[in-house]
This record gives C-alpha cells, structure tokens and sequence, in this order.
C-alpha cells in the first residue's frame, strides 16, 4: 500500500543518446529543436546564463560538485548547439567568503545584485543554502529573474507558513513566482525512510544524529517524528557540530541505549561515512540510515568497505536512470573525480534553466527578445511550465514553485556503490 | 625588505635604526604594495569593455561576453600594457607630489617626468572613454542604466585607484585633524561614491554590505583592543546579540513589541535598543575578564564568541530560529521611503552613522575616558594607584565597542533580511581583529582604513578574480588563465596578502600617534616594553 | 637561572607567591576552589551519565574522552610552548597538525613505493602483519613525518614570526592567522575539498582487554601511551639537554638569555621545530586512529587545544598535557549529557567558570600584560 514501483524507468528507453548530449527532451517547447539543423539554426547572438554557490572554503565540497553539474550542463549545450546558432555564456558566482569560511549571505545578496543588473543575465541556478536563499530572493524576485536551486529544502522558503522562522511573503516582493527548486522538501523523503526503517526493516529504536545544519536538523525532525508516529522509540536525538570526526561518543550511547539503528540527518561531508566506519569499528551493528546527503561517492572514501549495509533515501533511482549514468560518467570523464550529492540535481536546474530559454528562443521565432525584462518573464514562464526528464526524475513546477516530483528511493550501500531499490511514494496515512 | 625588522641579529633589543629612515622604507614597500594592488584591479579586466561591441539586441555586452569571442590578440595586450604604465605613473605621480610635502626633502628621481606622463596618460584615457561613450551613443553621466557598459569602468579603475593612493599618501595630515575634520572628509568622499559608481550597483552593494558593516566593526573593536588593550577574540559575539535583537524586534518573531499596527517598524528606534542590548551584554561577559590579564582575557573573550553563536544555533530559549535564524526581517524605512532591497539608502544611513560614530569615538579617545584607557592599556596597577576606576573603564570600553557592533548588527540584519548563527562564527571575529591590526591599532583612522581594505579583498578582489581572469585571458589571447579555478586559491591568497601586509607594516597601515612615538623611542624604555607585551 | 624550572613548567617560587600576593583574597580562595570547581562538575557528569546510561557506557566513554584528550594534550603543548617562549597565540598550529596528517600520508605512500619496488612490500601490508611489523612502520615514519613538520615549522617562524618579533604585540597574531589559512588553503588545493584517507586502515586493531564491560581496544592504549611518552620525553629534554636549559631561559627572560650567550634565533627556531613535531605525533597519531583527514580539521582542533593550554595554564607543558586531558573528558560527557549540541559551549563555559576563579589556569603563571 506504501510502495508503488517507479514508473519512472519505462520512460528511459525512448531517451536517446542524442537527446541526452542535450539532456532531456522537453514537452512544452516546440518540439525538441536540437543539434545545429533545428529551429534555432538562424539564432544569432549569446545567452547569459549564471550559478551562484558556495564553490571555496567549508562548502567547496559539496558546493564545487554541484556548480560541476552545472558547468557541464553549459558545456553539453554549447557542444550540442542546443540553441542553434546562438551560444551559451555562463556566469559562475561563488557565494562563500573567507570572512565566514563558507557561504555568506552578505556575499550572496551582492552577487546577484551584480548578477541581475548585468541584463544579459536571463537565469540563475541556485542558492545552495537556505539563509543564501532568504537574502537573495527578495532581490532576483524584484528584478524578475528566475532562480532555480539545486538544494534548498526548507519548506518556508515557498509554502507560506510551514517554517514558522521564514516570512515567505517577504521574499516575493512581487507576489510572482520567480524562484524554483528541484529538490523536494524534506518532509516526504523522511517519510518514506520512516516507513522502510519501521515496516520494512523492522527496526523499532533509533538513536538520532544531526550534523546541526538546517538540512540536516530538519531531515532528522520530520524522520523523528514519523518514526515516533507509527510507533518506533527514538532512544536519543544528538546534534553535533558539522565538522565533528568522533562519533565514538554517540556510538557508546547508542550502545548502551540499545539502538538497532542510527539515523543520520546530514550530508556525507559532515561524516555519515565516518560515523557508519566508526560504527563497525566499535562493534555496534545497529542499522545505518540517512537521507539523500548521505548517497554520495564521499560515503565509501571515508567509510571503506565498512559502508555496506547503509540505507538511505534520495530521489529516484538516479544510478539506474541512463541518463544519470551517463551524467555520471561524464562528469568523472571531465573532472576525475566522483559526482557530489547534488552535482546531478545542479546538473538538472540548468539543464532546466536552458531548455526554458529553448523554449522561448522557439516562440520567438529563433531570435533572442529584444527587450531584456521580457526576455526574462518569457523564461520564468517557461520554467514555470517546464516537463523536465532528467537525472533525478520527472521534474514539474507547482504555483509556488516546489518540484513535484516527491519520489524517493531507497539505496543500499553494497560493495562500495549506493544500489537503488525500488521507489517509494509515501502514503497517505 | 627594511634589515631592522627582520631581527638579523639575536633578535629583540636592536631597533629602528633612525625614524626617517623606517618610515621612508616603509613608505616605499607599502607605496609598491599600492601599485601592485592598484595593478590587480587593473587586470581585473575593467577595461574590457571597450573592446565589446553590443550584441545585435543590445543585450550581452557584458564583460563575460568576452568568454566566448575570439582573442584580441596582440592589439589588446598593448591597450592593457598601455592602461598598467599609465596608472602606475599616476600613482607614482601622486606618490611623489605627497612625499614631497611630507617628507620636505628630495623628491624622487624622474618625478617630474612621470609626473607629466602621468598627467598625458590620464588625459588619454579620458578622450578615449569619451569616444568610446560617444560612439556607442551612451551618456557619459547619463541615468543609471544596466545597459549602459562602457560603464564607467575606466572610471572605476581609475578612481579608486588614485583615490587609494591620495588617501596613503594624506594619511598623515588626515590623522593630524581632529575627529570633526575627518568625518567631514569621509562625508564628502563617502557621499560621491554612489554618484561616481553609478553603473556598478554591485559596488554600491559592497560598500553599503561588507565595507560598511565591516567597518563599523573595525570601529567598535578598536575601543575594546585599541583604546583599552583588551585582547577580543569574540567581537562577533556582540555583533551577533544586536543583530538577533534587532532581527527579532523588526519581524514577525517580536515585531508586536514595538510596532503599532499601520505603521512601518521603528527601525531607529530598534537600532538603538539593539546597540543598548549589544553594550548591556558587552559589559555583562565583560565582567569575568576583569581580573584576568593579557591573552586569559583572549580566551574568555574566545569562550564567548564559540557559546553565543552555539546558543543561537540551537535555539535557546526558543528565540533564535536555530540553524535557520531570524528572516522576515523588515527593511528600514525613512520618511515614508522605504529602503527595500536598493543598497543606496543603506549606503547613506551607514554613511551618516559611521561618521557620527568617528566623531564620538574620537572624542572619547581624548576625553577622560580615553585617558583613563590609556592608563589602564600601559599600566593597569599604576592606573588604579592614581584613582582610576578600573573596573568601570574597563567595562566601558566592552559597553562601547559592542554598543558599536550592535549599530552593525542591526543594518547587517535589515539589509539581508537574515541573520542566521553562521554569520557570527569565529572565523568573523578573526576578520574583525585582522582588521583592526591591519588598519593600526588604537587609531580611528586606521581601524576604518582596515574595515575598508579587508572587506575589499575579502568581498570584492577575491570573488572577482576569476571574472577578471577570463576576460583578460580572453582579450589577451592567454586562455590558460581562463581555465584556472580560483575559487581553490582564495584561502591561499588571502593568506599571503594578510602575512605581506603585516611583514611590511608591523604597526599597521597608520598607526596611532601614540604608538608610532613608542616604536620610534628607542633603548628599553618604559612604553617600549609596553608594546612589546613586558610591561 | 639554571634550574628555576622547566619552560614554566615548575614555577619559580617567587613569581607564584607574587602571584598570589597580588591577585588578593579572591585569588586564594579561587586557588583552592578551582580544582572544586573543575574536578567536581567532571564527578558529576560522570555520575549522571553512569547513573543514566549505566556504569559500563559511562567506563567506555570514559575511554573515549581520554583518547579525544590525548591528541588535544600533544596538540596543546605546541601551542603553550610557542606561548612561553614568544608570548605568541600561534593560530597556525591547529593547521599544522593537520598539515602532519597529509606528509605521514604522503610519505607513507613514498615509503610504500620504494618498499614495493625493492621489496614487493607496501607499507601497510608491514603494519598490518604484526606487532613487529607495526613497530618497524612506526619508528620509520614517526621521525620522518615529525621531522619534515618540525622543518615546516621552523620555516614558518622564519618566514612569518621572526621579523616581528619586536613588532607591536598583535602583528605576529595576524600573521599566524594568515599562515593558518595559507597551509588551509594549501591543502585544500592539493588534497581537494572532502576527506581523504590516511592509508593507515587497521594499522592497529583488536580489543586489549574487557574490565567490567568496558572495551579497551589496543588503539586507545597506543594513543594515550603515544601521548604520554612524548610529553615525558619533552619533559626530560627540556628538563636535562643544553637546549632545553636555552628554551627555559629564552622564555623567562629573553634579553637577560642573550647576554649570557644564547642564540636566541636558534632556541626560538627549536622551539617551534619541537611543538610542531609534537603536533605531527598528534596527527600521525589522529590518522592511525581515525584514518581520515581532510583541510579544514586543524581549525576545530586548534581552537580547543589552544583552550586546553590555557586551561592548564598557558606557557606551562604539564599543564597542557593535564588540560588536554580535562577538555577530552568534558567534551565527551558533556556532550552526552547535552545531546551533544552544547559539547564546545560546555568547554567553553567551564573555562570561563575556571578562569574567574583561577585566573591563570591549573598551573600557570601570570602572563603579562597585553599592550
């Protein structure tokens, strides 16, 4: 009754390589125009394009993986004469400051600032963090250009009145729609992770760890709560401080509190790969989750061989989905290095970002809007509209610009690979 | 590299040999510093859009474009050639017309010339930027226009530039005036900036964003280690507590408390209760440390800045939000004009306040107080024996320096619309001190010249380089540097800018009178061990 | 001056009772208070946490807070002893403990390539076959990595410290924060930006021995065994050697030193050799045990061992040892009882607690005044 298998791999066969060079197709534009020889042929000109993340400092991890995403977007477009004649110029912004040591508000507030005085600039991907989130949106909301981010889950940041720290109002000055976000809030995802621990794994008491950032805090909350709801005993909810790298502590209490699981609500650079190896170390044998910062190659570096055997949810199924695995190895290709968290949801909002100008070029005739501020509104439109397939699913925009797309997986840690199990949609009880 | 320094011998007693001779060889690294750094901006490609011609809708002339038209090739390279020389004579030329009043002395060889090549250059590039502007039929000082990118880049470059290196090179007679004359200068120049930036909002955003705000933390930090020599390393604590207090008082969180229904928030009202609650808390976790001396004060201090952003993070009391903080925080309003998200008005207000605090601070600085600081800073017992409250003075200059930092907090919070407990972690506390060591400790001047100078590099140089770097490997042909990932070097360069600034200016780019007369003193007297930390 | 003690570490007479004499009435109670205060608060969490979680949890964690306080101490006594010679925060060591982990790293691959080549053995296949094997690792990597650390220090006292020596007082404070982010960033350019592992997977392994349900495993013996071996070596080096005489005598009182024949140069310069080396057991040690490192660890860590100095007195080398030791234990139990989210405010609120009333530290000295 809880589990509906994923409808989502069908759909793979009909994806063809060529469409993945421009990475997916899309149903709301005048039909897929792609390679040199389609509607845009005739385009004459360029599109600015631009990303603000936390790219150095405490964030270059996690951060500089996703703006990887994007730039690879970028690129595959430009290679793929995605909009014909016209070429694609990309702005890459990085909104961690040395003063902070990672992202900083302040920075963020002032990149976009410059971001949407430049009038060629026509979209943005991200931010990364939510409190990036909250300076910068009053300011691309007023301007009108879209922003996409590949990671904020906070919910306040576009349902009013489900964060009772976040006055959504006041970061729509306009009242329009002008920010998206691919990545579904967190209270589905810990739903489904409730429901797999307490039903399926028969696990009843879970000692609860977060890595004390919004994300992380939020993700153990909601998987608190749910696990509490039907009916499983949440031994002990500790918060440490990201940069934390012993967990013997924890793993003692846990021991002692007779846990036969540990939740994780972080993201793998702030240790779950640490905890599970510290975990097997100790002896405690307890079953590892975690949320979709944890489904990550970080994992398996720090945690080794002793990372098989974690569950943890994300969105569906992304390395079975061919289009992700080519992503995937495309991106180690061009980089050398694994795919972060969430270089394929940055990879997406791009991805997102260009067929919506696509889009717009097609309407247009092939030839890029005269008047820069509609150019803009056109490609909030089109976002807005969008009918995505790309490496983390099927993604679609409601009115406040929440994906949706609340399909999560459940992926097992085996043999130092994150394998996907079949796709979970939370049920309604 | 000037021998006295570097302890060449067994290391400690030996000392500046003669003042002039410390003071020209410092002159001239930190002039050379100048001209290096004045080069950087430089190369930061503003002079690029020159070579960009307007897409065929007008749209995409933005510097970036450069990234994806061809290499200029040789032609480019000598125009960039030709801008370097022609601001390095500049500023050799304001360098010289300074010294030589300063120094009364012989000016420097060929300063004439360079003076005259200086003055050529810069009619030049005048004429040029006016026949670009007139060819692309763009106002020279036309309305604020996005579009509008022959932008007075020039002017940007050249401006700051020399504006940097007139406000080294009058540093002296600056510090010379009085509180009042100073905060007139910094009014009159301050006002000009947005006129004269006006095509780069985003530098109107820095100034009202990370100068100001850095500055004003410079400001109320230099009370605390400067004037009183207490050892802070958790200013950031304070400035947390005013920007929690306003962010709560101007939101949804508290907003009730103070705001009647229709009107908009008393934000100036909140300013000033936040700065009381900031001081209150100043002299409050002032109060441990004052039995404790020299770097046991540090660490208490230290101890404060990691449990206040803690206590924010996870939630106490149920006031802060945890990780999320405070958003939803209204923006000021003025006269019915609300300040919204436009940085200019912040710019002003801050502006205003900066200066107003200058004049106070300076006042203090000679007042009884200031003395009573002075006392307490050489001598503490000393101090007492002649009458000085030490107690009090001391949680004075706590009160005050976080009464300061809560000014900041309270725009920091209005302006974003957050505050969240990762703005006010350690690492902020750091940049604080950096900055007022960097500036001159105990010296207003300095305090606000670091403020300036750090939140430059941290806020704009350092993001900027990449930017800069594309173009100008593109205009020039060297695409290997469009290719290189700054971001990874940021921690890099800021490190060895911090440790070459310090190297060249032990004492900080202008140090206080006091200390200067102290460095330069000789033998092993009395203030000499002072600075020295064996009193 | 020979003989007054180690680097503060047993105090001259004198300057304790001047110590107390001037710190008034407060003082002395303060001084009998103090180890009330610390000892007891400890007591008490241990009590709460064994009454709570049951006395075997309590033993492990235990257990725990000592190994966590063994690489503090050894990370600690570089930062005290920088402090008592130059009167220096030196912000930069928490990065070169770090800095530690990634040369035992690299020069263990180094190692590994030519035992591979000559030999057909890697480094840790040798470690990993047994306690003989192990120690033949240890004593080749040991000096190597500690020596190369030991080198880089030096390097950054002649580079950054040395020429403002007679600077005013914050200077080399700010520069000792610029180095600190330029070995951050060194690292972060040259070991990229996620954690990366030591190589120095199950170099030691097993459980040494069970007393009343508290596993002790050979890894925790190794690590506060290491710990303890080298502070007594220090101890003894700075106690007996002509250096060491040099070191105490620089710190006491540095222009007296020069007169009676010191190098001065070169005292500073060993002393910074031998805190940094120590930070490289620390990391040498932190990398066998945890086998993880990544840029930024240093950060984290030198802020609480810097705390630990201070609380066992800065300038003093027992004391940190001592405040090491503490500071792991506080953190550990107090972050249990806590759920872990005050851990550093409960470090951080005890030291103030223990400062006010012993406004030196556990056994410290007054230090001078800060102009």
């Amino acid at each position: 009754m809880e589990r509906i298998k994923a409808r989502v791999l069908p759909a793979l066969g009909i994806v063809s390589l060529a469409a993945l060079a421009a990475c997916g197709t899309s149903t709301t534009g005048g039909g897929g125009g792609n390679g040199g020889s389609g509607p845009l042929s005739s385009c004459i000109g360029s599109v600015t394009v631009a990303s603000d993340l936390p790219t150095s400092g405490g964030d270059a991890s996690i951060g500089g993986g996703t703006e990887k995403g994007v730039k690879l977007a970028v690129d595959q477009a430009n290679a793929a004469k995605l909009l014909g004649g016209c070429t694609v110029n990309y702005i890459a912004k990085d909104d961690s400051s040395v003063a902070k040591g990672k992202h900083d508000p302040q920075q963020g507030a002032q990149n976009v600032t410059s971001l949407v005085a430049n009038l060629a600039v026509v979209g943005i991907v991200g931010p990364f963090n939510s409190s990036v989130a909250v300076a910068e949106l009053p300011i691309t909301n007023k301007a009108g250009v879209v922003q996409i981010s590949p990671s904020n889950t906070d919910p306040g940041l576009t349902i009013p009145g489900t964060d009772p720290d976040i006055d959504t109002a006041s970061l729509k000055p306009t009242g329009k729609t002008t920010y998206f976000r691919v990545i579904s809030n967190d209270v589905v995802q810990a739903q489904v992770m409730a429901q797999v621990a307490y039903k399926e794994l028969n696990l009843k008491k879970v000692y609860d760890i977060d890595d004390q950032e919004t994300y992380g805090k939020d993700l153990s909350n909601y998987f608190d709560q749910d696990f509490a709801k039907l009916g499983g005993t949440v031994t002990k909810r500790v918060s440490l401080p990201g940069d934390t790298k012993d967990f013997r502590p924890q793993i003692t209490e846990a021991q002692g509190l007779g846990a036969d699981s540990v939740f994780f609500g972080g993201v793998a650079s702030n240790g779950s790969g640490i905890l599970k190896k510290q975990m097997s170390d100790a002896g405690l044998t307890a079953q590892f989750l975690s949320g979709d910062g944890t489904v990550d190659p970080q994992f398996f570096v720090d945690s080794g061989a002793q990372g098989d055997g974690a569950q943890a949810s994300s969105a569906p199924d992304t390395t079975k989905l061919a289009s992700a695995q080519q992503f995937i190895q495309q991106y180690k290709q061009r980089y050398g290095q694994d795919v972060v968290a969430y270089s394929t949801y940055g990879y997406d909002c791009m991805n997102i970002l260009l067929q919506a100008i696509h889009d717009v070029l097609v309407d247009n005739g092939a030839k890029l809007p005269a008047d820069p501020v509609t150019f803009r509104t056109k490609v909030i439109a089109k976002v807005q509209g969008i009918d995505y397939k790309g490496t983390i699913g099927e993604t679609k925009f409601d009115s406040n610009g929440d994906t949706l797309n609340h399909q999560f997986s459940v992926y097992k840690a085996t043999g130092g690979k994150w394998v996907g199990r079949e796709t979970v949609s939370p049920s309604a009880s | 590299m000037p021998e006295h320094v570097s302890g060449r011998l067994a290391g400690d007693v030996d000392l500046p040999t003669t003042a002039t001779e410390t003071r020209a060889q410092e002159s001239s690294s930190v002039f050379w510093l100048l001209v290096i750094g004045g080069l950087m901006m430089l190369v930061g490609g503003w002079l690029l859009p020159w070579f960009v011609e307007p897409t065929a809708n007008g749209i995409g002339a933005s510097p970036m474009d450069v990234v994806a038209s061809p290499p200029r090739g040789v032609g480019s390279l000598l125009v960039y050639l030709m801008g370097l020389s022609m601001l390095g004579l500049l500023a050799g030329a304001a360098y010289d017309a300074v010294s030589l009043r300063l120094r009364r002395g012989q000016p420097h060889r060929w300063a004439r010339q360079r003076a005259v090549l200086a003055a050529v250059g810069m009619v030049c590039t005048v004429t040029v930027w006016y026949l670009i502007a007139k060819r692309r039929e763009e106002p020279l000082f036309g309305e604020l226009s996005p579009l509008a990118l022959t932008d007075n880049a020039v002017w940007l470059t050249l401006t700051g530039f020399a504006l940097c290196c007139l406000a080294y090179g009058f540093r002296r007679p600056i510090a010379a005036r009085s509180g009042l004359t100073l905060a007139a200068v910094a009014l009159v120049v301050g006002a000009l900036v947005p006129l004269i930036f006006r095509q780069s909002i985003e530098f109107i955003s820095w100034a009202a964003g990370a100068a100001a705000i850095y500055t004003l933390l410079a400001l109320g930090l230099n009370v605390v280690v400067g004037f009183a020599g207490l050892l802070d390393l958790g200013y950031a604590a304070f400035f947390a507590i005013g920007a929690y207090t306003c962010g709560s008082l101007a939101s949804s969180r508290h907003g009730d408390v103070l705001h009647i229904p229709f009107w908009p928030y008393p934000f100036w009202i909140i300013l000033f209760l936040g700065a009381a609650v900031a001081a209150l808390f100043g002299a409050l976790l002032g109060a441990p440390t004052l039995r404790l001396r020299g770097d046991y004060l540090a660490i208490v201090t230290l101890g404060f800045g990691e449990i206040i952003p803690d206590a924010a993070n996870n939630n106490a009391f149920g006031q802060t939000g945890g990780p999320n903080g405070i958003t939803g925080i209204h923006h000021p309003s003025l006269f019915g004009h609300d300040f919204g998200i436009d940085p200019r008005p912040y710019y002003y207000a801050l502006l205003v306040l900066i200066a107003l605090i200058i004049v106070v601070l300076r006042n203090l600085e000679r007042s009884r107080i200031g003395r009573a600081w002075v006392a307490v800073r050489e001598d503490e017992v000393a101090a007492s024996a002649t009458g000085i409250n030490t107690v009090s003075t001391k949680l004075l200059a706590f009160a005050i320096g976080a009464a300061v930092s809560g000014f900041a907090g309270a725009f920091y919070g209005a302006e974003l619309g957050i505050v969240s407990p990762d703005d006010f972690q350690f690492a902020v506390s750091v940049t604080a001190l950096s900055t007022v060591v960097l500036g001159g400790i105990g010296s207003i001047t300095g305090a606000a010249v670091g403020g300036l100078l750090i939140s430059f590099i941290i806020f704009w140089i350092l993001p900027h380089a990449q930017e800069w770097s594309m173009t100008f490997g593109n205009t020039t042909g060297f695409t290997a540097l469009s290719s290189v990932d700054y971001s990874k070097y940021v921690y890099v360069a800021y490190g060895v800018i911090l440790v070459s600034i310090m190297l060249l200016r032990p004492a900080g780019l202008i140090p206080s009178r006091a200390r200067k007369v102290e460095l330069q003193a000789g033998g092993e007297s009395e203030p000499l061990a002072a600075v020295r930390g064996r009193a | 001056m020979e003989g007054q003690g180690e680097v503060r570490a047993v105090l001259p007479p004198l300057a304790r009772r001047r110590s107390l004499l001037r710190g008034g009435g407060l003082a002395e109670l303060g001084s009998r208070a103090f180890p009330t205060v610390l000892i007891g608060a400890l007591v008490l969490m241990i009590i709460d946490v064994a009454a709570r979680s049951g006395v075997s949890v309590a033993g492990s964690q235990l257990v725990n807070g000592i190994t966590k306080g063994a690489i503090f101490a050894l990370i600690a006594v570089g930062y005290t002893m920088v402090y008592g010679i130059i009167e220096l925060i030196n912000f930069a060591h928490g990065d070169v403990f770090t800095l530690s982990a990634v040369y035992g790293k690299e020069i263990g691959r180094g190692l590994s390539w030519i035992g591979m080549s000559l030999w057909g053995v890697s480094l840790g296949s040798l470690a990993t076959r047994g306690p003989l094997g192990l120690a033949a690792v240890l004593l080749v990597l040991f000096p190597l990595t500690m020596a190369a650390t030991g080198i880089t220090g030096v390097l950054i006292e002649r580079v950054a410290y040395r020429r403002l020596r007679d600077a005013p007082r914050l200077a080399p404070l700010i520069t000792a924060v610029g180095v600190s982010f330029i070995l951050e960033g060194s690292m972060l350019v040259t070991q990229g930006s996620s954690n990366v592992r030591t190589d120095k997977e199950g170099w030691i392994r097993g459980t040494a021995f069970t007393a009343g349900g508290v596993d002790v495993h050979w890894a925790d013996i190794f690590v506060v065994g290491m710990a303890l071996l080298m502070m007594f070596a220090l101890q003894a080096f700075i106690r007996s050697t002509r250096l060491g005489k040099a070191m105490r005598a620089t710190a006491q009182d540095r222009d007296a030193a020069l007169l009676s024949g010191v190098n001065i140069n070169r005292t500073i310069a060993a002393t910074f050799f031998i805190g940094s080396a120590l930070a490289a057991a620390g990391g040498l040690i932190y990398s066998i045990f945890f086998d993880s490192v990544v840029w930024n660890l240093g950060f984290g860590f030198g802020i609480i061992a810097f705390t630990a100095a201070v609380l066992g007195g800065i300038g003093n080398i027992v004391g940190a040892g001592l405040g090491g030791f503490l500071i792991g234990l506080i953190y550990v139990f107090g972050g249990q009882i806590t759920s872990g989210q005050w851990s550093n405010s409960i470090v951080f609120a005890m030291l103030i607690v223990v400062l006010t009333f012993r406004p030196v530290g556990l056994l410290g000295m007054r230090v001078p005044d800060r102009a």
